[in-house]
């Protein structure tokens, strides 16, 4: 026994070793990276070469990276759609990296797409925007747009941000008028900003339907864990819910439990109206039609830092199709709710809004601006649930 | 009433592919090699059951596809720790890294494919004549599909086979003292890649209950850690496969209450549901090992 104790042991120090000679060797790789563009004379020269280009300026192809499939019927698959719009459009090829993960890896992949000459780079998860900033830096004639809001804006690195909670207002109506039993579930997956935004609006615009209406969330933890997903809609649906919304990577899963058990259900993100239109009823997507002109601007040289959040006025967010079972009056109603959003005669976070606790969270008749909404962490009245 | 039902169905839904995988690496570590790489084998199951699924229409050959699909796996796990001495644990990441990416790979095709719901054959839930009538448990336990009737009693097959067989009893010599086997005339080696391609086998079983059954669809890296739960669990369970039902539906069951326990707003903060599962077997775990008789096969106290 005392020989294998000594065995493991010395396994353990190697193994450390290897761990400490590796994270040298990794840091060094970095130094050298970030340290070439910035400070080796060959770039210098190129920075100058380029310096009268605005970011994006002449770009041939524009680069995404997503963190998962592109295949996902969800977040991601929605990322593949602006890639087809802007070949459609623009007539630019758009190149696609998929799998990438949230760590520093995210910069040796935007590297290779700037150096495959793709000028305007898309990042699309939160979690890039660190490293996605690093290599704005030290690329200045490259055009960055986050989708997610940030403080890393500034200079070439760009913000445009849709509201979701406009899309998530109408799915809540809608969910108000198919729900027969008065209760619809959300399945989000971990409490952060755009989910507890989306599970309000949604309530709240079921309750501009049916003011009874409940609204029981849950929560998975997890973005894609399908048993998880599954175990949570059938729950759902036996406590009494008609309509499922979830908040999730991938619906696939949610959609044909309810198919099977003759409920209806939402998507996230993506429109899966083709995965079973009898079932589906709506979800938020991504108007990508808004998002175009700023492409197409930075790519003529007229690029210009923005810091945008809109919704459906700005055309950068909007419902995906309608399904199959969503009557020609209901959507003329939906389309109505819609227009009025649009012109400013609804605004979703009107007060009075009331938290779960009965608390006043905006007072009667005021407008908080889209800071104040981003930075909601309450439930609304209405909704079954917790956040901790 | 009704509520207990629905706990109890989720509990079995959830706890039967970590039932196949637990049993699967149960039997691999009754013959001394720990095979993490049932998370890969499951992943394998899931991917490939569900494409066979999706094509055939046919439950035989999804599953049938799933089991080969994760004895594959489950063969280069024993290749890799019998006959060239890898480290187990290693080689069982290495594999289950293996998976995800190929499955990832392979699996992209499968990501919008709808199965069609419960209309192709086989796939459908049956309700056993009498049983299911019970009030409470019949709707629960009795109206489930082919593949959780079957892991019902697996457990209680694998018991039989260890316990009252003469080859049950080899299986576990070799997981004791690998020479008497070989001085009883049996190859110890042979029946080491036996068992470790059985975990293979029963853990891609799990898998395509999981893609096919159970969530109905294919997303990458689905399991989610459910095999390697399925590996701690054998732990819990000491080796003993009737322990395994215990084992594997304690953990469905802190999945389907981490669920209940939000949908019925009690008053128990949302993380420490999260936590549920993964406490619930440490809990278990600690009550397990301070049990007096240990029970661990010899050769596995080399590597534990």
């Amino acid at each position: 026994m005392k020989k294998n104790y000594r065995i493991l042991s010395l396994l353990l120090v190697l193994f450390l070793m290897a761990g400490i000679m590796t994270g040298c060797v990794k840091k060094t790789d970095d130094a050298q990276t970030s340290g070439q563009p910035t400070g080796s004379g060959s770039t210098t020269a190129s920075t100058t070469a380029t310096g009268n280009l605005k970011p994006g300026e002449g770009s041939k192809k524009i680069g995404i990276i997503m963190g998962g499939s592109k295949d996902d019927y969800g977040f991601n698959y929605a990322f593949a759609q602006l890639a087809d719009q802007v070949q459609k459009e623009l007539g630019i090829e758009a190149v696609i990296k998929e799998n990438v993960p949230t760590t520093s890896d995210f910069e040796g992949v935007c590297e290779e797409l700037i150096s495959q000459g793709c000028k305007i780079i898309f990042p699309s998860q939160f979690g890039y925007l660190e490293y996605a900033h690093n290599v704005a830096q030290r690329h200045p004639d490259v055009a960055f747009y986050s989708f997610p809001i940030t403080d890393y804006n500034g200079g070439n690195f760009s913000t445009i941000h849709g509201n979701a909670h406009e899309p998530w207002y109408i799915n809540g109506a809608l969910a108000a008028m198919y729900s027969k039993t008065g209760k619809v579930g959300f399945i989000g997956s971990l409490p952060i900003p755009d989910v507890i935004v989306s599970v309000d609006a949604f309530t709240l615009g079921a309750q501009s339907i049916n003011p009874k209406i409940q609204v029981s969330a849950v929560f998975t933890g997890s973005w894609a864990d399908t048993g998880l997903q599954t175990t949570a809609t059938n729950q759902l649906l036996d406590s009494g819910c008609d309509v499922i919304a979830p908040f999730q990577d991938s619906v696939k899963t949610v959609i044909e439990i309810c198919a099977s058990r003759g409920a209806h259900a939402f998507g996230c993100n993506a429109d899966a109206y083709s995965l079973d239109p009898k079932t589906w009823l709506s979800a938020c997507i991504t108007d990508w039609s808004g998002y175009i002109p700023y492409i197409k601007a930075a790519i003529d040289g007229k690029y210009e830092n923005v810091n945008l959040s809109g919704g459906f006025k700005e055309h950068f967010i909007t419902n995906a199709k309608y399904g199959d079972t969503v009557t020609p009056d209901m959507v003329t109603k939906l389309t109505e709710i819609r227009k009025k959003i649009e012109s400013g005669d609804i605004y979703v976070f009107q007060g009075p809004v009331y938290d779960q606790s009965g608390a006043v969270m905006f007072k009667d008749g005021y407008r908080p601006t889209i800071q104040e909404i981003n930075l909601v962490n309450k439930l609304v009245k209405g909704v079954t649930g917790k956040l901790n | 009433m009704r509520d207990l039902t629905t706990v109890l169905a989720c509990m079995i839904s959830a706890g039967t592919p970590i039932l196949y995988a637990l049993i699967g690496d149960l039997i691999g570590e009754r013959a001394g090699i720990i095979s993490l790489s049932v998370e890969g084998s499951m992943l394998c199951g899931a991917c490939i059951g569900f494409g066979t699924a999706v094509a055939t229409h046919n439950m035989l050959f999804a599953v049938l596809s799933g089991a080969l699909a994760g004895g594959l796996i489950g063969f280069c796990q024993a290749f890799l720790t019998i006959d060239r001495k890898s480290n187990m644990m290693a080689s069982g990441f290495v594999l289950m890294f293996f998976a995800m990416g190929l499955t990832a790979f392979y699996g992209r095709s499968l990501l919008n494919i709808s199965i069609g719901g419960a209309n192709s054959a086989g796939l459908g839930k049956i309700a056993i004549p009498v049983l299911s009538k019970i009030p409470v448990l019949g709707t629960a336990l009795f109206t489930q599909d082919i593949l959780t009737y079957i892991s019902y009693l697996l457990p209680l097959i694998v018991y039989f086979f260890i316990y009252k067989t003469k080859y049950g009893l080899i299986l576990c010599s070799v997981g004791e003292r690998p020479e008497v086997t070989l001085a009883y005339g049996y190859n110890p080696r042979l029946i080491q890649y036996g068992a470790v391609i059985m975990a293979g086998v029963l853990a891609g079983i799990g898998g395509v209950q999981m893609s096919v059954i159970y969530t109905m669809g294919w997303a990458n890296n689905m399991v989610n850690g459910r095999g390697f739960i399925a590996t701690a669990l054998v732990i819990l369970c000491s080796w003993k496969p009737q322990r395994a039902y215990l084992a594997a539906y304690l953990f469905g069951l802190a999945q389907a209450l981490q669920i209940f326990l939000q949908v019925h707003s009690v008053p128990v903060s949302m993380y420490i549901t999260l936590m549920l599962p993964y406490l619930l077997t440490l809990v278990a775990l600690g009550f397990i090992s301070s049990s007096k008789k240990p029970t661990m096969p010899e050769k596995l106290k080399i590597v534990i």
